[in-house]
């Protein structure tokens, strides 16, 4: 029993630039959320909690945007 | 109250469709459409969760976690690794995942107590979780790992119980479990939710057969998680029926019939 990493994933990651865009957007339009209070006044956008729950999503993705590049950097040095 | 409930359900129907979709285009090799629908699903809960918290209805948030494990496992550089380091590797954000949902949440840290007088409870568990694993091996058979060295073994045994089997039941038997609980009231219906979810993340590994096994045995973890109290209980099963699944059977060969176990020693 196995959710964490399906098999198929080790196959679909070739694509390796196509997916560190991907998490590029993921990462970023997080931290525009966490960031943008001056992009959306007026909208009462409730930003303490936003700043707290958001979390959850950008811990573990910012941990693996951070472990993709230094694979690139790895990679090509 | 009653419309909340009605709101919770239709909240965790909706969130529980979307990964079934997200999940089948994934196994359709749609990668990019499977991302982006478990990326909008990600961030369209974080959003409920924000405008809902503190209402009870915020412990729906736990419904991201499927969205954050495809996320990783699709976008981290793994291409090049065996299965099981991947999986290890991927074991590490899962696990800050579950640390920062436990602070969020405000939930207890896993329960990993343990008495000697429960050992042969945890013995018993162990059995049942090394025939779940053959019962599995049957209608799914992973390839022999690479068994060369003995530190090989101590690395898999790592990987397979603590890494795969921990973290899972963390994530899911635990945080998600609790929070639904929590949320209706009902450990039965938050069970069957959680069963649900993990099935569906496990549609591309194998038959069906293999998944409506995979969902028998996640409904018993999470009774044997409500019944036990902790989740060392279900993770020595859990991490019991991998050993059996990834290691024992595959390393015996493809036969990896009972036959063949009583006579290589691992039984009897």
């Amino acid at each position: 029993m196995n959710v964490l990493f399906p098999p198929a994933a080790l196959t679909a990651v070739r694509q390796e630039e196509l997916y560190l865009y991907l998490q590029l957007i993921a990462v970023f339009t997080l931290l525009l959320l966490l960031i943008g209070r001056e992009l959306t006044i007026g909208l009462k956008f409730p930003y303490a909690r936003w700043r707290r729950v958001s979390l959850v999503g950008i811990v573990p993705l910012l941990f693996a945007f951070l472990l993709i590049l230094l694979w690139h950097i790895i990679r090509s040095t | 109250m009653a419309l909340d409930r009605v709101e919770s359900w239709v909240v965790a129907g909706a969130a529980g469709l979307v990964a079934l979709l997200a999940e089948l285009l994934l196994m359709q090799s749609f990668v990019l459409s499977g991302m982006t629908l478990y990326s909008v699903l990600l961030i369209l809960l974080l959003l409920y969760g924000t405008f809902r918290w503190p209402h009870p209805q915020h412990e729906l948030l736990v419904l991201a976690i499927p969205s954050i494990l495809r996320l990783l496992a699709y976008t981290l550089p793994l291409a090049n690794l065996s299965p099981l380091f991947a999986q290890m590797m991927v074991s590490v954000p899962a696990g800050l995942t579950a640390v920062t949902f436990v602070w969020l949440l405000e939930q207890t840290w896993p329960n990993l107590r343990f008495a000697w007088r429960q050992l042969p409870l945890y013995l018993l568990l162990a059995a049942a979780g090394a025939v779940a694993g053959w019962l599995l091996f049957q209608f799914q058979q992973p390839p022999p790992p690479d068994t060369g060295s003995p530190l090989l073994w101590f690395f898999y045994i790592f990987v397979l119980v603590v890494a795969m089997a921990f973290v899972e039941e963390w994530l899911f038997r635990d945080i998600m479990q609790s929070a639904l609980t929590r949320l209706w009231d009902n450990w039965l219906l938050a069970g069957l939710v959680v069963a649900l979810i993990y099935t569906t993340l496990s549609l591309g590994l194998g038959s069906w057969p293999y998944v409506l096994l995979v969902f028998i045995m996640a409904l018993a973890l999470s009774w044997l998680r409500q019944a036990t109290g902790n989740l060392l209980g279900v993770c020595v099963a859990h991490g019991a029926a991998n050993l059996m699944f990834f290691l024992i059977l595959p390393g015996l060969g493809s036969g990896g019939t009972l036959a063949r176990l009583v006579t290589s020693g691992v039984l009897g």
